[in-house]
């Protein structure tokens, strides 16, 4: 049984913490993991398997861990699916486990073990198909869900951080921290980026030892080192979850973990690195075996940790299994710290000289050339089946011995995952029996993750990667490397069967994750399934939170064993991001709530605010969408706001409208190209309103231009279309016509844009001092002219989108808020009312004037529209001319813009669909924008109708969701067709 | 009808002013500068040298600036963007005007388009490298140093004035927004919390 050891551990026995654990209390010590702690408590059961609900104890002691998966917190700062070896004990932590009814002891869903057989590989693809898959699927998430997300917004502060590096490393074990200590002397910027919440890894077992002196010392020294350097950051708790094109990298730093009080929980690291080296290390593997599920089974490499760096025995009789020598050097640590092994068990017929010879002199016996095959007890490990390997590995004895821990290692796998994910080629080692980098490429390997086996390999591996890393970055001269020399036995890289080749009638796990045994490999390839990226989706086998990490070697070399083909043929998966999970926070980092977007706001923000707008967010700004006074509903607002336009005057702050100075000698050549209309014949000083397409003809924006001079042009664009009317314009004036000496400038914020609309508008502006001339027959309608209003420089337009005499009067943005103020206070006594953005949109809705993007889509063309003799009228060319000839464009049952009218409002909504007379199914079109209309007294819409134009007159019925109605289909101008209004 | 009203006053889209964030860190709203965007015809580029403004030529390194005042940054292949709080923008116009004279050119005044935020101490490319992808070190971000970027999603001119001042012009619409956001990213930068 696990228990804490009197002596050794890099824990800090001074400061003792405590935690809960589904409720019961556990003491640590500063230092421990809540693994490491469970363990010492003897806590063998941590969770249960997602399909079958096996009980599962600790497997590894670091990222790899599959099984000890836990919930940490409650309410808002809940974090499911934690890996219990990864989290640092903090004083008064709530630990839960997960995925287990009634509880983690009796499971009831244990049942689903029990009858196994009728679940296996694939099950709900075959049988899940009736009625439907969402019919079981609520079900199915339940019982093999992982920890539940939180149910509350989550209070913890995340941010982004984007940081460069000449070299980012990878892992701060041996190879990195010296890679690291290299690389800033030669004078490299340098991220050091480690998972664990310390570095060293490896080397911080009391054991190991470099230049004679305990190996921590060296780490020490390399990190006091580092700390004087302003060439390099180390971070800690930190996992690279993703490496991407052009040496970019994403590193998640879990500041929650270390014992600081920061006010960030998580911070997102958007690393781009001139270049990247992988320390990654390497993975120990499971060996296959029936019940090699059972608590208390471990990996020996965690079974050694656990006593060397947490002074925790994973049993009072540990056994230990392997196909190479790495375990050899866990038995040594484990007599060492005084637990008792009797028995290693290798799967090779040579066991190594010197390590075998030690292991010997411990006294615990080796015996060779054999493997487990079953491990005994019910929800714990009590002891093990050993068969001997015959030839052709067939098992042909069996020995039971007692144990209450095993420790096995299958071999390492290289932690190819970043590499793998910037699709870095990899080669299998027919030696090691693993997947490693095949030499030099791109990111740089260093260390275990090449597969290497001793430090002294390990640290000349990292010698040779960073001198690659320094001539690639130009570092001339000479640099030394000056590795520490370990003091270590010799160890051999060959690895021997993981497997014995007898299945027996326990089942063998191999993804412990997903409960995926070798059983449903096989049934995969009897399938006929002959990669692995296919056996992997049939199995899911490395689809879990864990992608594989000790499941996918395993897997690979069993199918390809049941293949009969090597297992570089059967291929590996590939990797993709992220390595860990990433919590979604993180990703997000400062940029919810509030921040989520920019906000745009007008000059007169603070004015309108102090009218009580009713605000909308509109392409990014916030504009006053009506002005309710008190009790007054906003479709009252709106109603009276308009009535008031129309019979008196209103203003309305039309700042956001896209602005777009194009000036120069072909500027209006150049504008004559984009515009359905004739633009190059425009006179100075008048205006002009225009549709502008894309190539495919397709309605994209409008606007007017107006003419300042002769070549000088000023264009204004929808709100929302300022930004992308402009670099459509960059693009054509750079990309396509270079020829042409035109010059693009956006001004939309350079100016304060107030409309004043209403038959009284004129009144109003002659309230203010200006040169301009305002009487009709000077200043007609669809003109511009420049000169001061106010004192101000002021460009001010005569155009309309009411349908009434209006203005709208363009100030320097600096004097936009005193414009709006002083056109209330003068407006007083002509009555006038401040509109928003509603009441305008329901002011053109009378007037029928098309609103692009709510009135068309991305298939609208002008002859949809009406505009089809403009187009026709044009001579010169203009994008999208030519696709108006297609066909398609001019059939007669296209969609085309009408006017609606009903009795009742009812179903006339917009997103209503629309059925001509006679059909009974289908959509024939939809109501694009609708309103009660004041000025005409019933409700109005536009609306897309098949073949329109041509069925003025018509009946047509509404329908919307249950609603059903009718309307009549009449011309789209509602109110004041001719326009004499807004010509007075 | 009463008299008519003949002056207009104008008001800048932050209050000028300066908040000391902590020991290291300093923010500041610039007051109103003129600002004017110079663009230069393809022909005009290629002898952008002998183009002066104010006395000064035009930096022709990409991404580079000079002078006091006015100020000149290189913004993009064939764009300048003068910067003066001495000078008003008809005097920019003017001086434009004069330098280019018999090139293809065109310059436009955005003054009231733009606002300068100040952010300054050994601290503020943390702050920056918060919300913007650029290398700030002194090696490929120096003190001759602007660039037309992103910062928190927003598009912003950033001139590095010196070691540890950084001015950024940004659109007058989401000056405030940004504001706010720089003092936030500054809350997990200085130890302690902001003074903000």
């Amino acid at each position: 049984m696990g228990h804490r050891l009197d002596r050794g551990g890099h824990i800090d026995r001074s400061q003792r913490l405590s935690f809960r654990w589904n409720g019961r209390r556990i003491d640590a010590y500063a230092g421990d993991t809540i693994a490491s702690a469970l363990l010492a408590e003897d806590v063998h059961i941590v969770g249960r398997g997602m399909k079958y609900h096996r009980p599962r104890g600790v497997l590894s002691a670091g990222v790899e861990e599959p099984n000890a998966l836990v919930t940490l917190g409650r309410g808002a700062t809940l974090e499911p699916n934690a890996r219990a070896t990864m989290v640092p004990v903090r004083d008064g932590l709530e630990v839960r486990s997960q995925n287990a009814w009634p509880s983690l002891r009796f499971d009831l869903g244990r049942a689903f073990d029990l009858t196994s057989p009728l679940w296996p590989a694939g099950f709900y693809n075959k049988t899940f198909t009736w009625p439907s898959w969402h019919f079981y699927e609520p079900f199915i998430r339940r019982t093999a869900g992982l920890g539940p997300p939180p149910r509350l917004p989550d209070p913890a502060r995340y941010e982004a951080v984007n940081a460069h590096c000449d070299l980012l490393i990878v892992g701060a074990g041996p190879a990195g921290l010296l890679a690291a200590r290299t690389a800033v002397r030669a004078g490299l910027r340098v991220i050091l980026a480690e998972q664990d919440y310390e570095c060293g890894v490896e080397l911080l077992r009391p054991t190991a030892i470099l230049d004679e002196e305990p190996a921590i010392t060296w780490v020490a020294g390399v990190l006091g080192e580092l700390a004087a350097s302003r060439n390099v950051t180390v971070l800690t708790s930190t996992t690279a979850f993703g490496l991407y094109d052009h040496d970019s990298a994403g590193l998640l730093q879990r500041l929650d973990l270390g014992g600081g009080r920061s006010p960030v929980r998580q911070r997102y690291w958007r690393v781009r690195a001139r270049q990247v080296l992988l320390a990654t290390g390497a993975i120990e593997q499971p060996l296959v075996f029936g019940r090699n599920d059972l608590p208390g089974v471990m990996l020996a490499g965690a079974v050694r940790q656990y006593a060397n760096r947490y002074a925790v025995a994973a049993g009072r009789r540990v056994v230990l299994a392997t196909n190479n020598d790495s375990a050899y050097l866990a038995a040594l640590d484990l007599v060492s710290a005084g637990v008792e092994v009797p028995l290693l068990v290798d799967s090779r017929a040579t066991v190594p000289a010197v390590l075998g010879e030690r292991v010997r002199q411990c006294g615990i016996e080796i015996v060779t050339e054999a493997a487990p095959v079953h491990a005994m007890g019910r929800n714990r490990l009590k002891g093990l089946g050993i068969a001997r390997l015959g030839t052709g590995s067939a098992a042909s004895s069996t020995r039971e011995i007692e144990c209450d821990a095993l420790g096995m290692s299958g071999g390492w796998a290289p932690a190819v995952h970043l590499y793998s994910q910037t699709r870095g080629p990899l080669k299998f080692d027919e030696t090691r029996r693993c997947f490693v980098p095949p030499g030099d490429l791109t990111p740089l390997c260093a260390g275990a993750v090449t597969g290497t086996v001793t430090l002294t390999e390990t640290f000349e591996d990292a010698g040779r990667a960073v001198r690659l890393a320094l001539a690639r970055a130009g570092v001339s001269g000479h640099v030394p490397i000056e590795a520490p020399k370990p003091d270590e036995p010799a160890m051999s890289a060959q690895a021997g069967a993981a497997r014995a080749a007898a299945p027996g009638r326990h089942r063998e796990w191999l993804d412990f994750q997903h409960d995926v045994t070798v059983a449903d490999v096989t049934l995969a390839v009897d399938e006929g399934f002959d990669h692995i990226e296919l056996i992997k989706r049939f199995t899911t086998a490395g689809m879990a939170v864990d992608q594989g990490k000790t499941s996918n070697l395993n897997t690979l070399l069993v199918a390809s064993a049941l293949r009969q083909q090597p297992p570089a043929r059967t291929g590996a998966t590939t990797f993709r991001p992220p390595y860990t999970p990433v919590t979604l926070g993180a990703l997000a980092g400062r940029q919810v709530g509030e921040r989520y977007a920019p906000r745009r706001l007008l000059p007169a923000h603070a004015e309108h605010e102090a009218l009580h707008a009713h605000w909308w967010e509109a392409g990014g700004w916030m504009r006053p969408a009506c002005y309710p006074r008190k009790d007054e509903a906003a479709h009252d607002a709106v109603a009276r706001e308009a009535a008031a336009v129309r019979a008196g005057v209103g203003v309305f702050d039309a700042s956001p409208l896209g602005k777009i100075e194009v000036q120069g000698r072909d500027a209006a050549r150049f504008l004559d190209r984009f515009y359905i209309n004739n633009m190059a014949t425009l006179e100075p000083g008048r205006v002009r309103y225009g549709l502008m397409l894309n190539e495919n003809g397709v309605i994209i924006d409008d606007g007017t231009v107006a003419r300042l001079g002769d070549d000088h042009f000023v264009v204004t664009t929808t709100s929302g279309g300022a930004i992308r009317v402009a670099a459509w314009f960059e693009e054509w004036r750079q990309c396509e016509w270079s020829d042409l000496e035109v010059f693009v400038t956006p001004v939309t914020t350079q100016w304060a844009t107030i409309a004043v609309a209403g038959p009284r508008s004129r009144e109003l502006l002659g309230h203010f001092e200006t040169d301009i001339a305002l009487d009709a027959a000077t200043f007609p309608h669809m003109s511009l002219r420049a000169g001061r209003f106010a004192g101000a420089p002021c460009r001010l337009y005569r155009v309309s989108f009411s349908g009434e005499l209006g203005y709208e009067i363009n100030v320097p943005a600096r004097f936009g808020a005193a414009l709006w103020r002083a056109l209330l206070a003068e407006g007083a006594e002509l009555d006038v009312v401040p509109y928003g953005v509603e009441t305008l949109l329901l002011l053109r809705l009378e007037k029928g004037f098309l609103d692009v993007g709510v009135d068309t889509d991305g298939s609208t063309c002008p002859l949809d529209v009406g505009w089809g003799e403009v187009a026709a009228r044009k001579r010169a060319d203009f994008i999208g001319k030519r696709s108006l000839t297609r066909e398609d464009n001019q059939r007669p049952d296209r969609l085309q813009l009408v006017g609606l009218t009903a009795a009742d409002a009812g179903p006339l909504v917009p997103g209503a669909h629309l059925r001509l007379a006679g059909t009974r199914l289908g959509s024939d079109g939809w109501v694009t924008s609708a309103a009660l209309s004041p000025a005409v007294g019933r409700p109005i819409a536009l609306a897309m109708l098949r073949g329109g134009r041509a069925r003025l007159g018509e009946t047509v019925t509404l329908l919307d969701l249950a609603r059903q109605g009718t309307a009549t289909v009449v011309p789209s101008a509602f109110y004041d067709p001719e326009g004499k209004r807004l010509h007075g | 009808m009463a008299e008519k009203i003949a002056v207009l006053v104008g008001q800048s889209a932050l209050p000028a002013g300066g908040r000391v964030l902590g020991e290291t860190l300093h923010l500041s709203v610039m007051p109103a500068r003129a600002v004017v965007l110079l663009r230069l015809g393809a022909r005009s580029q290629k002898n952008a040298g002998d183009i002066r403004i104010a006395g000064r030529p035009l930096p022709l390194a990409a991404n580079s600036w000079s002078g006091d005042d006015p100020v000149v940054c290189r913004t993009a292949p064939d764009a300048w963007m003068i910067i003066s709080a001495q000078h008003p923008a008809e005097d920019l116009l003017d001086a434009a005007q004069s330098g280019c004279k018999r090139r293809s050119f065109a310059a436009a005044d955005v003054s009231d388009a733009c606002v300068t935020i100040a952010i300054e101490g050994p601290q503020a490319t943390d702050v920056l490298a918060r919300g913007c992808g650029l290398d700030f070190s002194a090696r490929a971000f120096g003190q001759d140093v602007c660039a037309r970027t992103r910062l928190a999603q927003l598009a912003v001119v950033l001139r590095r004035v010196n070691d540890e001042r950084f001015e950024l012009l940004v659109d007058r619409s989401s000056a405030a927004w940004l504001h706010d956001w720089l003092l936030d990213a500054a809350t997990a930068v200085v130890p302690g919390g902001t003074r903000a």
